[in-house]
């Protein structure tokens, strides 16, 4: 399972990730996509990636949900400081065709 | 095991050695409507009733000659484990050494004497009505425990089955070995062969995201919607890719996907052109037992944007080479106290003869004592034996 938090800094919802992120966080993860509804004020979206160990499949999906999740409120997404096998799983799905992925 | 469809049904063992106080319970548990009880006067006789009429519950005194309450209970428990029925042991207030000994034993619960009528009834019918949520509850997952057995065997028959790969393996001079392995009864990895013509073939290995009953459905739609489409099958695995791409984009729900990997092996002019979405590498040796090529034509994942371009690549691959191409559950960091990386994989690859890697990946998947997986593990492994003469390595592996 993984570490989901999320905190509003300025304008910016930050959703910090740890551990494994995978299909077995799905009802955690929902619980953050509704409370991005609640962002309001907010511009921006950025999921920090850097204590995240390990994503699978079920854990890309997710970070799809909230890419539409972030569409629809009108927030710009990004991924930032993805490293090792995480960098690895994002850079194989070409993930960085669909979201701002920053170092 | 029988629904308990009202209380009122519910079949009860008085088991007393007094006649007097089994005819007050019989009597207070008439008032409630229980008509369906049975009743013992001694342990042995206590047994012969579970025996033969199977309450939904018991309720016995613990002092009884020839077989005591506490052993009753303890036998009962002893012989059917699984039998989860409520006893209530009746047994005096003060005596604090029953009431532990009789919990020790198997008690479910404790009726105190003097008997009060409501406490009584209130306490058989709360245990009663656990009882009856535990059935429901039992039956509902041997039901589901069934369905899903059955869809596994439905799932499976999707697969290559043996007769069909030992057709392809005569046919263009292979051997080929496939595994699929789900991570809970369903999964969402598949494999596939499909012959071209006499001298090429095509595989191809999809994970869906996730795994479970709804990554299973989608790999019931892929063959359901390849099978009503026979023509998409082309010897060009991109415009293959390509066109599974779209048609998924259109079905699959937001957040779903699928990886996979097409590959067109092609036995005349020696080569293997594959295309690959978002999926793990594919490994290659050559006829001398050499790795000669890790890498993959990657994509975006299938199903998440219309028109997605994929790459096909040709490399050589002569009689006698091999490769291998795998789900991203065998790099799962939870499969086992070892997990390989990619990059653990490729020195195994680059260090090890193609049969020996094979038994490599086969004893880190454990695969000969199938066991629960994090995740959903499939993989290819094809030699091209050179003709009807086996691969001595390939031969000596399996």
């Amino acid at each position: 399972m993984s570490k989901v938090e999320i905190t509003t800094q300025n304008n910016t919802k930050k959703i910090t990730l740890s551990g494994h992120f995978t299909a077995m966080d799905h009802d955690q993860f929902r619980a953050i996509l509704d409370d991005l509804q609640s962002g309001e004020g907010c511009t921006a979206c950025a999921v920090d990636l850097e204590h995240l160990e390990f994503i699978d499949s079920g854990g890309l999906g997710m970070l799809l949900l909230l890419r539409d999740a972030c569409i629809k409120q009108k927030l710009a997404l990004s991924l930032t400081n993805a490293k090792g096998d995480v960098l690895r799983i994002l850079d194989i799905a070409k993930f960085d065709q669909l979201f701002k992925v920053v170092g | 095991m029988q629904p308990l469809r009202h209380y009122g049904n519910a079949r009860i063992l008085i088991v007393d050695d007094d006649r007097v106080n089994r005819h007050l319970i019989r009597a207070l548990l008439r008032t409630k409507g229980y008509s369906h009880i049975f009743e013992a006067a001694d342990g042995i006789e206590a047994l012969g009733m579970h025996k033969q009429h199977h309450p939904d519950l018991i309720l016995l005194d613990l002092h009884m000659p020839h077989l005591s309450g506490f052993d009753v209970c303890r036998i009962i428990r002893q012989d059917h484990p699984h039998e989860d029925i409520p006893i209530l042991v009746i047994t005096q207030m003060d005596s604090m050494q029953d009431r532990v000994a009789a919990f020790e034993a198997g008690a479910t619960d404790l009726i105190t004497k003097p008997l009060h009528k409501e406490e009584l009834l209130a306490r058989v019918s709360i245990h009663l009505g656990h009882q009856g949520l535990m059935q429901d509850l039992m039956r509902y997952q041997k039901r589901v425990a069934q369905e899903l057995r059955r869809a596994y065997d439905v799932q499976r028959s999707l697969l290559p089955a043996p007769d069909q790969i030992q057709g392809i393996n005569e046919r263009y001079g292979l051997m080929v070995e496939g595994y699929c392995h789900p991570s809970t009864e369903l999964g969402g990895d598949m494999w596939g062969l499909s012959p071209l013509d006499d001298h090429r073939v095509l595989m191809s290995l999809v994970d869906f995201s996730g795994h479970g009953v709804h990554a299973a459905l989608h790999t019931v739609w892929l063959q359901a919607y390849m099978g009503h489409n026979p023509m998409l099958i082309t010897e060009q695995p991109d415009v293959y890719l390509a066109k599974i791409n779209n048609a998924l984009k259109a079905y699959i729900p937001l957040g779903h996907f699928a990886t996979m990997i097409v590959m067109v092996l092609d036995t005349h002019h020696n080569t293997l052109t594959y295309s690959a979405a978002a999926h793990p590498q594919l490994i290659v040796w050559d006829d001398d037992g050499r790795c000669t090529h890790i890498a993959t034509a990657q994509s975006l994942p299938l199903g998440l944007v219309e028109d997605t371009p994929f790459e096909a690549i040709t490399i050589p691959l002569p009689e006698g080479g091999c490769f291998f191409a795998y789900s991203d559950g065998l790099l799962h960091p939870d499969l086992c106290e070892n997990p390989l990386t990619e990059d653990s994989l490729n020195t195994l690859a680059q260090q090890s003869t193609p049969a020996f890697f094979l038994d490599l990946i086969k004893a880190h998947l454990n695969i000969t004592r199938p066991h629960p997986v994090p995740d959903d593990n499939t993989f290819v492994f094809v030699s091209r034996r050179g003709g009807d003469t086996a691969n001595p390595e390939w031969a000596a592996a399996s």
